[in-house]
């Protein structure tokens, strides 16, 4: 494609890393969602529990990561930003 | 590990020095070498030297376990324990060491998965803070445990007490309300 071509709206990808029974219920390490405008923690989470009826147990306690710390759900996400769903830990 | 506990880096294996608290922290998948944290816990300021062993158990809710398997968000779980360290520096201004290993992966009933040792002058901050360093790993630090039973099943255990989305902990203002950048 030329320099000249029409701007074209892409799509925000936002990779998502999932861990333990998130993980294994799934199938995969990373869900991608895929998104218009930019989204919230919450409004991830909503896509990814909608996306994952099966999991709907664990959307009450599975914590947001950003960049490797816990974080409030309001602000808006960076594609950008290493974003992780933590289900409840059991370390130790 | 680190053999300089003065430097600050924020790679694997690292050290953090924070206001005199000299802190250790590894995820690992070997298994754990408890002789070499025993030995780098000893620290001439200090009087009492407390040592926990988080050891596999054979057993969970009356059935028997036949091995575990633990999973981590390594980067993340190794930021969150120095943030636990961060916790006893400020609570805890005398205790002079921490070393935390966490180890991942399959083992057997018997072998150790996490080991932390605390040093300071004496024993009750040391106790103190001890209990503060495991209560908080098992609480926010990124690790999770599968159980194999002898039955042939398996589960992840997701321990929910306590647990819910907002739970952030902002007493301990680890959270924070903006994503923080790399």
């Amino acid at each position: 494609m030329s320099d000249s071509a029409p701007a074209v709206r892409r799509a925000l990808d936002y990779r998502v890393h999932l861990f333990a029974v998130l993980r294994e219920k799934t199938g995969t390490d990373i869900w991608t969602c895929s998104s218009e405008t930019p989204l919230s923690g919450s409004q991830l989470l909503g896509r990814f529990f909608e996306a994952h009826p099966a999991l709907s147990a664990m959307r009450s306690v599975t914590r947001l990561a950003v960049n490797q710390a816990f974080c409030l759900e309001d602000p808006q996400l960076d594609p950008n930003d290493e974003i992780a769903l933590i289900p409840p830990v059991s370390g130790g | 590990m680190s053999q300089s506990p003065s430097t600050d880096t924020s790679a694997n294996g690292t050290s953090t020095e924070r206001k005199g608290l000299e802190c250790e922290v590894a995820v690992i998948r070997a298994p754990i070498d408890i002789e070499a944290l025993n030995r780098g816990a000893v620290h001439p300021a200090c009087g009492a030297v407390l040592t926990f062993s988080g050891t596999v158990r054979n057993h969970h809710l009356g059935r028997p376990v036949v091995r575990l398997a633990y999973e981590a968000y390594e980067g993340m779980a190794e930021a969150e324990m120095r943030r636990v360290a961060a916790g006893v520096a400020e609570k805890w201004p005398d205790v002079r060491r921490v070393q935390v290993v966490h180890r991942f992966g399959e083992m057997d009933v018997g072998a150790s998965s996490i080991y932390i040792t605390v040093s300071a002058p004496h024993r009750p901050e040391g106790f103190e803070a001890l209990r503060y360093v495991i209560d908080r790993i098992k609480r926010d630090v990124p690790i999770w445990k599968k159980e194999f039973y002898r039955d042939g099943e398996s589960e992840w255990l997701h321990p929910e007490e306590g647990c819910c989305r907002n739970h952030l902990h902002l007493e301990d203002s680890e959270a924070s309300s903006a994503p923080p950048k790399n």
